[in-house]
């Protein structure tokens, strides 16, 4: 089966009515109309933190929003096509890193299909050096396309759930879920934390660690919950089968 | 230098996202933080990754800050549709919007433009994937942006001020029409009637006025980025009500871009060449084809369309 269609350009017929020329650099009452081109020139420096500090946060917010809820589709998928959970967090680790060496991610509407494909990439590279499997395989692989229309099942499927958290904040040493609780939901600075709870500084960051290392593994074990959803409900997807990894 | 597992290097990205979210942070941390990300090239990712998941527990606070207030039920934030059950995905199915307590949540798939009027009176128009939630408050009329951008026709109502929240930015109308398109850090507002107030949130900066047939980019750090007033411009730009890009001199890779809002198969630029040469003209949102055939003839370069995902522009894949 190929779903390639090699269509000729120059054989079409019945050329649509093309309203569209090529600008010729002459002026017209277009000439200013540069609305879209400004990047990043309007980023300044916001904060006493610095401005790369910024640009790292205001991405990292991106992310969350946007990238973090497809993260276990996208681990499940990579699950499925057999590459070893080790394998996994590398491919996921460098499809973040390219997230992270964008200039501007405001082209990219759709963040999971664009992390989805990153990831896709990065696999297909592995496997073409591996030089084991079939071409069928890697043409199947380069096909599939991640669904990320947002359907209610599937905004569900691929969000945190708050009471879920809630739960397994409720699982972290009394302390250390006292004080991301005061972090996040009370919106305390660490210092102050501190103070209330009568440690020193660096026993909060010790505990806002434990925090970020806790909710690193909730997503990073998200692909079981999604797996075991995408069996359930998407059985006419194509199969993805990418034999033994070396 | 022994080769660190990818969860070593996120172990230690964790300890960097702890001391971030620090008080203290200064050039000296900056320094060490970017020797620290020099040794491999993986830390970038690792630190993104973690920053960002960390980030996800600000939700906590979003779905908390709901319950408190004035003991509603109903939470205007993230949290309706992790909730929502069966019953309320069969009414979104039916009705496109969730409608919890007073809130409705409306969004867009790639391509799609809505137009949903509003109880009030007024009327919006959702641009391609694009999320917003609204609140019809006694004291205020709130639109949430989450994602993408929306047109808004204001019906009059003095005592209740319609107010835009995208990010950090804020934009405020009585009665008048404009949109707002929320960005990474910021948001693009557009005005064809009337006037409206901006500003970002938590900042000293003075709030802005933007009048009809102006465009002005509000920075989450209150930064201001003002077109020159043109109304052909800022109608230009909002053509997308009427399904229609307006290319109007812009760039091939901008007009890209702005295709590529609209359609699941995306167009790729391949030779960086080409990115800077201008087109002019009109063509509805999902005519990719069309558009990428256009440049073909117009420019004499090659297009690959045999890619389902993909349209390459530029030359042939090898």
């Amino acid at each position: 089966m190929s779903p390639r269609t090699n269509r000729s350009v120059t054989g079409r017929s019945g050329g649509r009515p093309v309203a569209i020329r090529k600008f010729a650099g002459q002026v017209s009452e277009g000439a200013d109309n540069r609305i879209r081109t400004r990047k990043t020139k309007t980023r300044r420096d916001p904060t006493k933190k610095g401005a790369n500090f910024e640009r790292r946060r205001l991405r990292a917010i991106w992310v969350a929003e946007t990238v973090i809820p497809y993260e276990g589709t996208v681990r499940a998928w990579l699950a499925r096509a057999r590459v070893s959970e080790e394998d996994i967090d590398d491919i996921v680790q460098e499809a973040y890193c390219r997230l992270a060496a964008l200039d501007t991610v405001d082209h990219i509407t759709r963040p999971g299909a664009y992390f989805f494909s990153i990831v896709r990439n990065l696999l297909l590279q592995r496997i073409k050096r591996s030089r084991i499997v079939s071409i069928d395989m890697i043409a199947e692989i380069e096909t599939y396309a991640i669904d990320d229309s947002p359907s209610p099942e599937r905004e569900a499927a691929g969000r945190l759930d708050y009471a879920r958290l809630r739960a397994i904040m409720a699982g972290l040493p009394e302390r250390c879920r006292r004080i991301v609780e005061m972090r996040k939901i009370e919106g305390i600075s660490q210092k102050e934390i501190a103070r209330r709870v009568g440690v020193t500084e660096s026993v909060v960051e010790n505990d806002v660690y434990h925090g970020v290392q806790t909710i690193l593994r909730i997503w990073r074990d998200e692909d079981s919950r999604v797996t075991a959803w995408l069996n359930g409900t998407q059985t006419g997807k194509p199969r993805i089968d990418a034999g033994r990894r070396s | 230098m022994t080769h660190q597992s990818a969860r070593e290097i996120q172990d230690e990205a964790a300890r960097w996202v702890a001391r971030m979210d620090g008080a203290e942070w200064g050039d000296a941390d900056e320094a060490e933080l970017a020797r620290w990300l020099d040794v491999d090239p993986r830390r970038q990712g690792a630190l993104l990754q973690a920053q960002a998941a960390w980030a996800t527990l600000d939700e906590l606070a979003t779905a908390s800050n709901d319950d408190d207030a004035d003991g509603r039920v109903a939470q205007p934030g993230r949290r309706r549709f992790l909730i929502g059950g069966g019953a309320a995905i069969a009414a979104s199915v039916a009705t496109g919007a969730f409608l919890i307590g007073q809130g409705a949540r409306y969004g867009t798939e790639v391509g799609e433009i809505r137009r949903v009027p509003l109880a009030d009176g007024s009327t919006m128009v959702i641009n391609t994937a694009s999320q917003a939630t609204v609140d019809l408050e006694k004291a205020r009329r709130l639109v949430r942006i989450r994602q993408g951008e929306l047109w808004f026709q204001v019906a009059k109502d003095a005592k209740r001020p319609f107010l835009v929240e995208a990010g950090r930015i804020r934009v405020q109308a009585v009665g008048t029409a404009f949109a707002v398109r929320r960005r990474e850090a910021g948001a693009d507002i557009f005005v064809t009637e009337g006037v409206v107030e901006a500003w970002a949130e938590d900042a000293t900066a003075p709030h802005i006025r933007i009048a009809a047939g102006e465009h002005a980019f509000v920075a989450d750090n209150a930064a201001v980025l003002r077109s020159p007033a043109s109304a052909t411009s800022v109608y230009r730009a909002l053509a997308w009500r009427e399904g229609k890009i307006d290319l109007a001199g812009v760039s091939l890779a901008d007009a890209a871009a702005e295709f590529n809002r609209y359609n699941h198969r995306q167009l790729v630029i391949v030779d960086p060449n080409i990115g800077k040469e201008s087109f002019d003209g009109t063509l509805r949102t999902d005519d990719l084809e069309g558009f990428a055939m256009a440049v073909h003839e117009s420019l004499g370069v090659p297009i690959d369309l045999s890619d389902p995902n993909e349209i390459r522009v530029g030359r042939p894949r090898k």
